[in-house]
């Protein structure tokens, strides 16, 4: 059995101490405890806990350089400014001269609600597909169908266009798809911002020389 | 008045059941760890709400703050025939050894012009290499990017590969294609070029891109 082995030299064997039946030899484990803890620790250290995942984003296909960009639904659709500083601005449906960009947080009273509020028909629609899916009242393809039927509809599900500036970071547009992705809206492109959209964003750029950017 | 005397020798204490436990311990952690190769640059990439798990069949483009690119795609297989794709178009000649260092040497971020000389060194010199190294070049003319012929070649040699063991009668995953951008990195600059590639060079076949993240709290009800 593993003991702690006493530093008394000779003393031991005077006080107390049984001796060891004969056949079962003291082995000193403590170098060994020594190695199990080391390792143990090594690999506590290196193990990374939170795996990495995937996001899925699904490009939108070649565009044509002929046709004008600009030419999307404009019902239902919000299109997000991203901008430096991890700040972005967004406007709803169609630009006009009067369009006044506003600014979202990306916290979850902000950003999220948007998204939610915009979407809420489509969202509505979901949640009772999915209700009738659990109660078995609906067959997994047709479920499939009607949800992408409803994500998709024109006019009534939102679209997102999401833009960025020559300051966006990517982890603003990651964070942006990420809650695309859970306000459930399957329409959603990335693109290049157009003049008018800048001019917007710094008005000051245009009239005067363009304002160098901290980088 | 005579003193009671104490044992002098330490308790003696089982450590046994503390042993099992370590060992039990260091099993677990030992067959829990993943050993990954090494990567060349360290990023460190957003989160998301997403749970899907990161696809071990992939091509993998790898952005670092800078901007910098890097590929990487699975398969022994499929890097020998992409290499083999690059080299013709090139006009580059890889040597036997060449080849076979390529074929273990993960992610790299060098030019084409520059690949045999960057295969020849040993792994410490190619850690500085891949410290001080531009990337892979991009271009805006989608024709001309460099990365666009690994992205092309890379995904040919796979679609080839897997022909080749359908006919021999077993199926192989798709291949994923990942994009791994550091969350610092400007998107206009690089990233998007990398998505736009994917596309331009794909022709429709290489839209649905799979974006690595960290991961968050699961989406609250």
């Amino acid at each position: 059995m593993a003991e702690i082995s006493d530093g008394g030299g000779g003393h031991g064997n005077k006080h107390g101490k049984k001796r060891k039946k004969p056949g079962m030899p003291r082995i000193d484990m403590t170098p060994m405890v020594d190695m199990a803890f080391l390792l143990l620790t090594f690999f506590v250290l290196t193990t990374t806990l939170s795996k990495p995942k995937v996001m899925r984003l699904s490009m939108p296909a070649k565009q044509d350089k002929t046709k004008p960009q600009d030419n999307l639904p404009v019902n239902n659709v919000l299109t997000f400014l991203l901008t430096g500083d991890d700040k972005v601005k967004y406007y709803y449906n169609a630009m006009k001269d009067t369009t006044v960009l506003q600014e979202v947080s990306y916290a979850n009273d902000g950003l999220r609600n948007l998204l939610l509020e915009k979407n809420k028909i489509t969202i509505g629609k979901l949640k009772e597909l999915k209700g009738k899916h659990d109660a078995k009242q609906l067959a997994d393809s047709t479920f499939d169908r009607m949800v992408r039927q409803a994500k998709t509809e024109q006019n009534v599900a939102l679209s997102v266009i999401i833009k960025t500036d020559s300051l966006a970071s990517y982890k603003n547009v990651v964070d942006l798809l990420d809650e695309v992705n859970l306000a459930e809206v399957a329409s959603f492109a990335v693109q290049d911002a157009n003049a008018k959209e800048l001019e917007k964003l710094n008005p000051s750029a245009v009239s005067t020389t363009t304002v160098q950017p901290n980088q | 008045m005579p003193k009671i005397k104490l044992p002098r020798s330490s308790p003696s204490i089982d450590m046994t059941p503390m042993v099992d436990l370590a060992f039990l311990l260091v099993t677990f952690f030992m067959l829990a760890a993943q050993f990954r190769p090494q990567e060349p640059v360290t990023v460190s990439t957003p989160s998301s709400h997403s749970s899907d798990l990161v696809p071990d069949k992939a091509m993998t483009i790898t952005i670092d703050t800078k901007g910098r690119v890097f590929f990487d795609i699975t398969g022994t297989e499929v890097r020998k025939a992409m290499l083999q794709t690059i080299a013709d178009k090139h006009n580059i000649k890889f040597t036997d050894e060449q080849v076979k260092k390529f074929l273990v040497a993960g992610s790299f971020g060098v030019k084409i012009s520059q690949l045999p000389k960057f295969l020849d060194m040993s792994d410490g010199d190619r850690t500085k290499v891949n410290a001080v190294t531009e990337g892979i070049p991009l271009d805006t003319i989608y024709s001309k990017s460099e990365l666009g012929d690994w992205i092309i070649a890379g995904f040919d040699a796979d679609q080839a590969r897997r022909a080749e063991l359908k006919a021999g009668g077993t199926e192989d995953k798709k291949l994923a294609l990942v994009v791994k951008a550091d969350g610092a990195a400007k998107f206009n600059q690089k990233v998007k070029v990398v998505f736009n590639t994917f596309v331009e060079r794909g022709n429709g076949r290489l839209n649905r891109l799979k974006l690595i993240t960290g991961e968050e709290a699961a989406k609250k009800e």
